[in-house]
């Protein structure tokens, strides 16, 4: 047996091309609804919370996720599981309390920045708007990279150009719907993702617990080998490219994940777009359950993969699958469809390999239609003045493609070092930072101000240092203990310091403008 | 096994019977819903239409651009 043989065969080809020629009529179809930008934007803000827990589930439960956290469950076993807990437990929170989340829908916004706007000035939006679009567009930067993984893993594909050609269709057909028929297109499609993946999803795991056994699977978990506690600093797996977690990862995976449930753009249009503030309360404390499982269950399909190759039946494959780590022809995210490609046969194969690219398109539309209404509603319209609703739109559809085109020169050029839940939580980071001070201060603390907000969202920036190349350079001519969670909590702690002291030294002339804090 | 084992194995059986559930209750009724927001829009956009066809009755072209 080879690593890269797989039950994948022209019928699965043809089940995903169907599948992603009927999402090009539904793109075409969707159009039709589009009267106005808040159609194009918000859905018209007719979301009930059914629709909108489907497409929000659609959105979040990405092929990115699903490739991340089977990674992770492939490195680090059960204890990976540590980040379904604290994405769970952070969902209940805010559904419980409504905390931000309520107060932001009642503010009747179409987008973060523009909040920044009526709490503080025109110049936040702008600058909000900017670090928004930057951080966005470099956490998506590797999608393409991991979507593509995926289907040549689980193709069988080995040429490298196959790749970039993969990535390139796959961004322009997302780009295709996406700027004909903007969030309408995007909540129907969601919709459809919604049911196709997540069947797709309950079936993969039924396949994964018959090839490991459920023998298999406790037998693993009462071994040494088995990851299980995630405080501890060593990683028992047979590999090096196997992180360990400990409580610095957990403090700042805890901080990171919080606030991006309540705050991530593509979260909070989802949030903006329901009818109601109460809605949008309900949402959130529904979403523990798809969220819990969009980390728990791929997490489980990566220990399977983990089992399968050292100690189930492709332990024949475990020395060329660690060669082929050490050689870098496969990082540690392609355990897992390599592994999906041996045990679920031709045609179901193609029917999952489908919903995955479901997955992944309706991460993207959902992501590329956020950003580029960002840079629409909260950089050009605030720049160059009033500008048409269709206008608007137009300038939205524009931006749209100029984010892919970006996305797919980032995606081809930039070569991932560690795991890649590492690079978003640190590139999330750099908007993320910026934006808790700035929307939770506005919302609940009076003496906020504007200079306070700007030195909150450039604080921002500190989260840069976070990326592989910076920490190693700080490990080499600062102090060799520093890690990249270090310059996480430093940039959170300098953006909130940034709005606490700008705001006590520098206040607002005449308070704030309409939206204060209560 | 230690008790991490039995938490995480406790967590991933709860995790696939919880998502079975969603996707039963929530299916069904998001697609009704889907057709009812479609309909929302598509009366929001006729009204538009009507509205922009109204005013250029009453004040001729539109010289907004």
């Amino acid at each position: 047996m080879q690593l890269s043989d797989t039950n994948f065969t022209q019928l699965d080809w043809v089940i995903v091309m169907i599948y992603l020629g009927s999402s090009i009529l539904i793109g075409i179809w969707a159009n039709r609804f589009v009267g106005n930008l808040s159609d194009y934007l918000v859905a018209g803000r007719t979301l009930r919370i059914r629709l909108a827990l489907a497409t929000m589930t659609g959105t979040e439960l990405g092929l990115v996720t699903v490739m991340y956290s089977s990674q992770q469950g492939f490195t680090q076993h059960f204890a990976a599981l540590y980040m379904a807990v604290i994405e769970g437990v952070s969902l209940l929170i805010v559904g419980l309390t409504g905390i931000v989340v309520f107060k932001l829908r009642a503010s009747m916004v179409l987008t973060i920045p523009e909040y920044y706007e009526q709490r503080y000035s025109s110049g936040v939006r702008v600058l909000g708007g900017v670090m928004m679009v930057l951080a966005g567009v470099l956490n998506m930067g590797l999608f393409l990279r991991a979507g593509s993984e995926f289907l040549t893993a689980i193709s069988g594909l080995e040429d490298a150009l196959y790749l970039k050609w993969i990535m390139t269709a796959l961004l322009c057909l997302v780009l295709f719907y996406t700027v004909l028929g903007g969030m309408v297109s995007v909540v129907i499609t969601d919709l459809i993702q919604f049911l196709v993946l997540g069947v797709g999803m309950l079936v993969v795991t039924l396949y994964v617990l018959s090839s490991i056994g459920m023998g298999g699977l406790l037998d693993f978990a009462a071994s040494a080998e088995a990851y299980v506690n995630p405080t501890r600093m060593t990683n028992p797996a047979v590999f090096e490219q196997a992180p360990a977690i400990g409580p610095l990862t957990i403090l700042v995976q805890s901080v990171v994940i919080f606030t991006a449930i309540m705050l991530w753009p593509a979260g909070a249009s989802r949030t903006l777009s329901v009818k109601s503030p109460e809605t949008a309360q309900q949402l959130y404390l529904w979403s523990t359950v798809p969220f819990l499982a969009r980390r728990a269950l791929p997490m489980f399909w990566g220990l399977g993969a983990y089992i399968y190759f050292f100690h189930g039946g492709g332990s024949a494959l475990a020395d060329p699958l660690r060669t082929a780590f050490q050689e870098g022809h496969y990082s540690t995210l392609a355990a897992m469809p390599l592994f999906l490609a041996k045990i679920i046969p031709t045609g179901l194969l193609g029917i999952v390999t489908a919903g995955m690219v479901a997955a992944f398109m309706s991460t993207h539309d959902s992501y590329l239609l956020c950003w580029s209404g960002v840079v629409t509603q909260d950089v050009i319209a605030p720049l160059f003045g009033p500008l048409s609703q269709q206008r608007r739109i137009w300038i939205t559809r524009i931006a749209i493609l100029v984010i892919g085109v970006m996305l797919l020169i980032w995606g081809l050029w930039y070569e991932l070092q560690g795991n890649l839940w590492d690079y978003m939580a640190i590139t999330g980071t750099i908007y993320l930072a910026g934006v808790l001070p700035v929307v939770v201060a506005g919302l609940y603390w009076k003496p906020a101000s504007t200079a306070g907000a700007y030195l909150a969202l450039l604080g921002g920036v500190v989260g840069v240092l976070g990326l592989a190349e910076p920490v190693l350079w700080l490990q080499s001519n600062v102090a060799g203990w520093i890690e990249a969670g270090h310059m996480t909590l430093l940039a959170f702690a300098v953006s909130a310091a940034g709005m606490l002291i700008g705001s006590l030294l520098l206040p607002d002339p005449a308070g704030p403008p309409s939206a204060n804090a209560t | 096994m230690s008790l991490w084992a039995i938490f995480w194995l406790g967590l991933l059986a709860l995790s696939a019977v919880a998502f079975i559930g969603l996707l039963v209750g929530v299916g069904g009724g998001a697609v009704r819903e889907l057709k009812e927001t479609l309909q929302e829009l598509r009366a929001g956009s006729e009204e538009a239409t009507a509205t922009a066809g109204n005013a250029l009755e009453t004040s001729g072209p539109d010289d907004s651009h």
